[in-house]
């Protein structure tokens, strides 16, 4: 029988215990599937409009929507529609459309809203006259503090969410099941509170739009 | 050598860290509620409590401290029906006194749609007005129970001027909703007291 080094167990147990302890409190998820095509081989109409819709009200969902509408009329070849406009459309805008919270974390290509909520959806749609609706969310904010003997990190996390729809028909054709982090660094101090999350926001959105050119073949 | 391991540092930071976790986790809540001037005095009788904010939650709890409210203080407190008759769609989103909400909020008192809680007040034809906000709802290691952030502020007629605030820390999502419940008292039983309308009787 192997003789067990004690002395390695107690380094380890020094330099890693409270690191996997910090982990394991935050259980971590990392699927990341930035825009994960349902249906395979679609081909998109072009030139079409689309529209990016907040889920929900809280202030991540808000600033997702808002950075991926950016990204997307920037550097795809679809008609963005503006979150002014879709503002001005849609009476108290943004709306409260529920998200599967039983959405497994390994799952590539969920369907995040209950069908009870596909008439608030088609609702939306009818009012933007849109081809395609991308309703996002973003599940969940987390932080993650690292320590060692050897210092330590702190990073912001944001996990969004999101389904590709296609109209008329109201067929959902891509999935967004994605995790983006920014580092905190010492001028965290002197930075706004929400600074980390939007900057991590902001590269998450970058992450599905890099994604859904190149499933949409809409690169300008 | 065991023992050297049960001496080691980890181990402490591993002993302290769940020491912090058991005593954080003794109260459900946090109400921190203040009045902008300590000689308050209640200038009429009537009140709502209104939800800030869309999500069902936020509207959960300004429904629970109205209820409470009824209960412990002299205030005639509007109804639901007679705060979804008033307010056209509501719950509808008001802008609230903070910059951002993620991890905790940042409030800046000065800010929020003032225009549009003077328009609700109006509507609603009451004295008083008490505004939640609940826009973060933070889960610990995906339990199913979570900690609410949120803030609220109680408007005077006629000009819907700021006379108090809370800032609290709710707990939500046990089964039988006892540290929700517990909180929501506390808001009105503070508001109650702060304001100088606890009732005698009531409880």
């Amino acid at each position: 029988m192997r003789k067990i080094n004690f002395n390695v167990l107690k380094r380890l147990a020094r330099n890693f215990l409270p690191v996997t302890l910090l982990v394991t409190l935050t259980a971590c998820s990392n699927s990341n599937f930035p825009f994960n095509p349902i249906v395979k081989n679609k081909v998109y109409k072009h030139p079409s409009s689309i529209a990016v819709i907040s889920g929900g009200e809280q202030d991540a969902n808000v600033k997702l929507a808002e950075f991926i509408t950016k990204q997307l009329a920037e550097r795809s070849t679809f008609r963005v529609m503006s979150q002014k406009e879709i503002e001005k459309r849609i009476p108290g805008y943004p709306p409260t459309i529920s998200i599967n919270t039983e959405v497994k974390e390994d799952e590539e290509k969920p369907i995040w809203f209950p069908s009870s909520e596909k008439a608030k959806l088609n609702a939306i749609q009818a009012k933007l006259k849109v081809d395609y609706v991308f309703v996002v969310w973003n599940r969940f904010v987390r932080r993650v503090t690292v320590t060692s003997q050897r210092g330590g990190s702190t990073t912001d996390y944001v996990y969004p969410a999101g389904n590709l729809i296609e109209y008329p028909g109201g067929t959902v054709l891509a999935s967004t099941m994605s995790v983006a982090g920014s580092d905190l660094s010492p001028l965290a101090l002197f930075r706004d509170a929400d600074y980390y999350i939007v900057d991590a926001l902001k590269d998450a959105s970058e992450d599905i739009a890099d994604e859904f050119l190149k499933v949409t073949k809409s690169k300008k | 050598m065991i023992n050297k391991l049960f001496r080691s540092r980890a181990i402490h930071v591993v002993f302290s860290m769940l020491v912090i976790l058991t005593v954080s986790g003794c109260s459900s809540y946090r109400v921190d509620f203040s009045m902008n001037d300590s000689s308050f005095k209640a200038k009429g009788k009537s009140i709502a409590v209104i939800s800030g904010t869309k999500e069902p939650q936020n509207v959960a709890i300004a429904k629970l401290v109205s209820d409470s409210l009824r209960k412990k203080s002299r205030y005639q407190v509007a109804s639901a029906t007679q705060v979804s008759q008033a307010i056209e769609s509501y719950p509808q989103t008001i802008k609230g006194p903070y910059k951002s909400a993620y991890f905790y909020i940042d409030t800046d008192w000065s800010l929020g749609d003032r225009k549009k809680i003077l328009d609700i007040q109006h509507s609603l034809g009451v004295d008083y007005l008490y505004v939640i906000w609940a826009p973060i709802a933070l889960s610990h290691n995906g339990q199913k129970i979570v900690t609410v952030h949120a803030i609220a502020q109680l408007f005077e007629q006629p000009n819907a001027k700021e006379v108090a605030k809370t800032s609290m820390q709710l707990l939500d999502g046990d089964d039988d909703n006892i540290y929700l419940k517990e909180g929501v008292e506390e808001i009105a039983r503070q508001l109650a007291e702060e304001t100088k309308m606890a009732s005698a009787t009531k409880k």
